[in-house]
């Protein structure tokens, strides 16, 4: 069946290609199609991960362009990491479905809704199996069409279709880094297959500073689609869109294709000390920056917008530090478990018709059964708490910062992780416990399509962290097949005590301030200062980015517009007149008189032998 | 014998009265009648070549006959549209046949 | 006829066609100037038959003669009714312009007939019927069959043309 691998992102396909010619006639009988079309591919990834867990990595290319010496190739093929990306895409997108069929079936373009989905897990599942980084590149831009799509679906709410406007432009930015890297790539390695070039870059036929200059403007590709500082921007507003599409592309999936790319080009990175250096870095500061900011928000789903970008951060910063086991074990267990915590979230506001604040929650745990438990089981996985997957991947990922030596950046690590779990009890105290206090009481609990998927994840959040354990790395072992990273950090118990201590402290303060006594965060916030009132700003950077790009950009263009008016315009304008004006002058002269004309031709006649008269005689 | 210049000489004078004819007379019958007129002094030259030209010989005669048909098929399509053009518009004034214009 | 009698018959076929030319132009009534144009065509014929054309000429009487100047008086008769209203004439300037133009045309054409110096022929070439016929079914044949051609469509589109509509 592997050699079937490249049916996986066919039956989303089909299913947007159906979708797009008989949507309008199934209506809500299209989330039937989308379903079965991401149950196949569900099915058809795990059997290619179990062949693949028992063989060898297969590829299968065709030549696609030839240039001079350079062959560009498509194919697909079938490596450790993208065998895992493909069981985690597939069943996220799968039980997103599932889940948007009652969510969204008041929508009357539910259909559309399904397709677009379809083309999403089509792009995205192709990025995942792309053999090359032209081809992976033509698919990234896709899932970044598809994210703008879905952001905007509500397209008739101003800050839906502005938030998608932002999120397209803000990642193109990094698109633009990212195409670069590949094209100074080709140029240093001459050669877009992933094999051939790292086999340049290893065989030392690069040199450094080059390396290093690729790797940097490949990173700026990842930190655009993967929301790391200072291109984060654009991710929390992109909550405008359905809740579905959030948990499927701005939780799981496709924010995580940034931390995939990285995995993927890792030899690159590694070849290059500064690349990793800043790649670290960036990843701590965001993953920092990001869990501030979410300690003091009050909109369910920014707060987990926030976390997520916080996590990236972690992932990135274990990727930074030499954690590639790491990185991409927390890439595996995030995407369970804050899809969980988002669909959870979509639960909670389908049920409270669309009010997302989690000020006017409250109380919903003896109401709403399982969206709550599941809830606190993701809450729980984000935290670290043993023995769930969250627990088992952070340990890695603080193990690996500790290796990595510099201890500045394991304090943030540790920090954020105190963080993490402190923002994710607040949220869960305020809006699961208590009394509800909003004004309109939710119906209870959602119906089986909601609430299997959130169970299903459930488990997977508990159970998704074995896989890489002290009592056995069978991840480790199956992702580092044909690499050569050398050893991978592993924590020792004294870490594994450190994590377990700061989830629990982050709880308990949680719990003191906001579950004991069921306080609630202010609803005033006119009046706070200092640190508080910075966080609740995010920091000033949309002001600051308001200030530094925006403003200037539009002043140079109004200014250009000006330029365009006053100068080109007139320039246009006189021409387009005097054409006009000499146009009608000449027109008078043509006034359809038969023998007009022969005058003229006479003449002009007469004219030419007399040229020629003058020049030659008559006779040549 | 006539001395080749001056049969030329008419043909042109022919030619140049018809060519001014076509280019201000209003009557399109008229008109087609200069034509006629400007079609024969080309005959007037081409026998002259043919009869007392420095290469006589009985070619030019062959075209003369050429031309005469070519004449006579212009003159009857050209009445025809005259015809045509006087039923649908009730003039045949070459000053207001003026469609084409700007 | 010695040299000077030719030179005489032409002279005056000459001068009749000239005249008949610019009385097509300068005439008032319609049906003098198709008649002057008659006259015109019958001195060209009398040319042709000094030029030792002969057959040419019989042609030019039987087709232009005869035939075409029925036709230009059909088609006078059919469209020049009283009530065919005419505008105002030719503006001056493009009457000048018109008469300058030919007029230096006309210069061009004569300069360059006097400047010729076209190698003198003193055997005059009489053109027989026989050797035009043997001629026109030898050599041009094709062409011959085209110009029946281009006569079947002059006289079928003729006809299309000048039919009424709509019936």
């Amino acid at each position: 069946m592997i050699q079937n691998a490249w049916l996986i992102p066919v039956f989303p396909l089909i299913a947007f290609i159906i979708l797009l010619f008989l949507g309008n006639t199934l209506k809500e009988k299209s989330s039937y199609v989308g379903i079965t079309a991401m149950a196949l591919s569900f099915i058809l990834s795990v059997i290619v991960l179990f062949e693949r867990i028992g063989g060898e990595t297969y590829s299968f290319t065709v030549n696609w362009i030839t240039f001079g010496d350079s062959t560009i190739t498509m194919g697909y093929e079938v490596t450790p990491l993208n065998a895992i990306m493909l069981i985690v895409v597939t069943l996220v997108s799968l039980l997103v479905h599932i889940f948007s069929r009652e969510y969204m079936h008041e929508d009357k373009r539910i259909n559309v809704f399904y397709s677009y989905l379809g083309l999403f897990s089509f792009s995205m599942l192709g990025l995942v199996l792309a053999p090359n980084v032209l081809q992976l590149f033509i698919f990234w831009e896709l899932v970044g069409l598809c994210s703008f799509l879905l952001v905007g679906f509500w397209y008739f709410k101003p800050e839906a279709a502005a938030a998608a406007k932002k999120a397209f432009l803000t990642t193109r930015i990094g698109d633009v880094g990212l195409l670069i890297g590949i094209i100074l790539l080709f140029n240093a390695t001459g050669s877009f297959e992933y094999a051939e070039v790292f086999a340049h870059v290893e065989a030392g036929l690069v040199n450094d500073t080059m390396i290093t200059i690729i790797a940097i403007a490949i990173f700026l590709g990842a930190v655009g689609k993967s929301a790391q500082f200072p291109l984060h921007v654009w991710l929390p507003d992109a909550m405008e869109g359905p809740t579905p599409v959030s948990a499927l592309i701005h939780a799981a999936t496709m924010v995580a294709a940034g931390v995939y790319l990285v995995g993927v080009m890792y030899p690159l990175f590694v070849a290059s000390s500064t690349a990793m250096t800043i790649v670290a870095y960036v990843g701590a500061i965001t993953a920092f920056f990001a869990g501030s900011i979410a300690l003091v928000n009050t909109d369910i789903k920014r707060i987990l917008a926030y976390s997520t970008v916080s996590q990236l951060g972690f992932m990135i910063l274990a990727l930074g530090t030499g954690g590639y086991v790491a990185g991409l074990f927390h890439l595996t267990t995030h995407a369970f478990f804050k899809a969980l915590l988002f669909l959870g979230a979509g639960s909670v506001i389908f049920a409270l018709h669309h009010r997302q604040d989690i000020r006017k929650m409250g109380g919903l745990w003896s109401r709403m059964r399982i969206t709550s438990i599941t809830f606190m089981i993701g809450a729980l996985a984000i935290a670290g708490v043993p023995p769930l997957a969250g627990f088992w991947s952070k340990e890695g990922i603080l193990a690996a910062v500790w290796e990595g030596g510099d201890i500045f950046l394991f304090i943030l690590a540790v920090i954020t992780a105190f963080m993490t779990a402190f923002y994710m009890f607040r949220l869960f105290f305020t809006a699961f416990t208590g009394e509800f206090r909003g004004d309109h009481e939710p119906h209870g609990e959602n119906k089986k399509w909601m609430t299997i998927p959130l169970v299903v994840l459930a488990v997977f959040a508990i159970a998704a962290g074995f896989v890489n354990t002290p009592f056995g790395f069978w991840l480790e072992d199956f992702l580092l097949q044909g690499l050569t990273l050398g050893a991978q950090a592993h924590g020792e118990l004294w870490l594994a005590g450190l994590s377990i201590v700061i989830a629990l402290g982050g709880i308990g303060l949680a719990y003191f301030m906001y579950g004991k006594k069921g306080t609630v965060p202010a609803t005033d916030t006119s009046n706070v200062s200092g640190v508080h009132k910075l966080l609740l700003n995010k920091y000033y950077i949309d002001e600051l980015y308001q200030a530094v790009f925006v403003r200037p950009t539009v002043a140079i263009g109004k200014f250009f517009w000006e330029v365009d008016k006053g100068v080109v315009d007139g320039i246009v304008n006189f021409i387009g007149r005097a054409t006009r004006s000499s146009g009608r002058t000449f027109a008078k002269r043509h006034d359809g008189q038969l023998q007009t004309y022969g005058l003229v031709t006479i003449i002009g006649g007469l004219a030419v032998i007399a040229l020629a008269f003058v020049v030659r005689g008559y006779f040549g | 014998m006539v001395p080749i210049e001056l049969v030329l000489a008419l043909g042109a004078i022919l030619f140049c009265i018809g060519l001014y004819g076509v280019l201000t007379r209003r009557h399109l019958v008229i008109v087609l009648v200069c034509i006629e007129l400007m079609l024969n002094s080309v005959n007037i030259n081409l026998v002259a070549f043919s009869s007392i030209g420095p290469f006589a010989n009985i070619t030019g005669q062959v075209f003369t006959l050429f031309v005469i048909t070519l004449a006579a098929a212009e003159a009857a399509v050209g009445l025809a549209i005259l015809i045509a053009l006087y039923r649908n518009r009730e003039s045949i004034d070459a000053i207001k046949q003026d469609l084409l214009r700007w | 006829m010695n040299i000077n009698t030719h030179i005489v018959f032409f002279l005056i076929l000459a001068v009749i066609a000239i005249v008949c030319a610019v009385l097509v132009l300068a005439l008032k009534k319609i049906s003098h100037r198709v008649l002057s144009m008659a006259f015109c065509f019958f001195a060209v014929a009398g040319l042709y038959f000094l030029l030792r054309a002969e057959f040419i000429g019989i042609i030019q009487i039987m087709v232009y003669v005869g035939a075409l100047s029925i036709l230009f008086v059909f088609g006078m008769m059919m469209t020049d009714h009283k009530n065919v209203g005419f505008g105002p004439e030719r503006k001056k300037v493009h009457k000048f312009l018109a008469f300058i133009g030919v007029g230096t045309l006309l210069g061009f054409m004569l300069y360059g007939i006097m400047g010729m110096n076209l190698p003198s022929n003193n055997e005059q070439f009489i053109g027989s019927a026989e050797a035009i016929g043997v001629e026109l079914y030898g050599n041009y044949v094709i062409a011959l069959q085209a110009a029946g051609i281009l006569l079947l469509a002059a006289l079928i589109g003729a006809i299309v043309l000048a039919r009424k509509e709509a019936e």
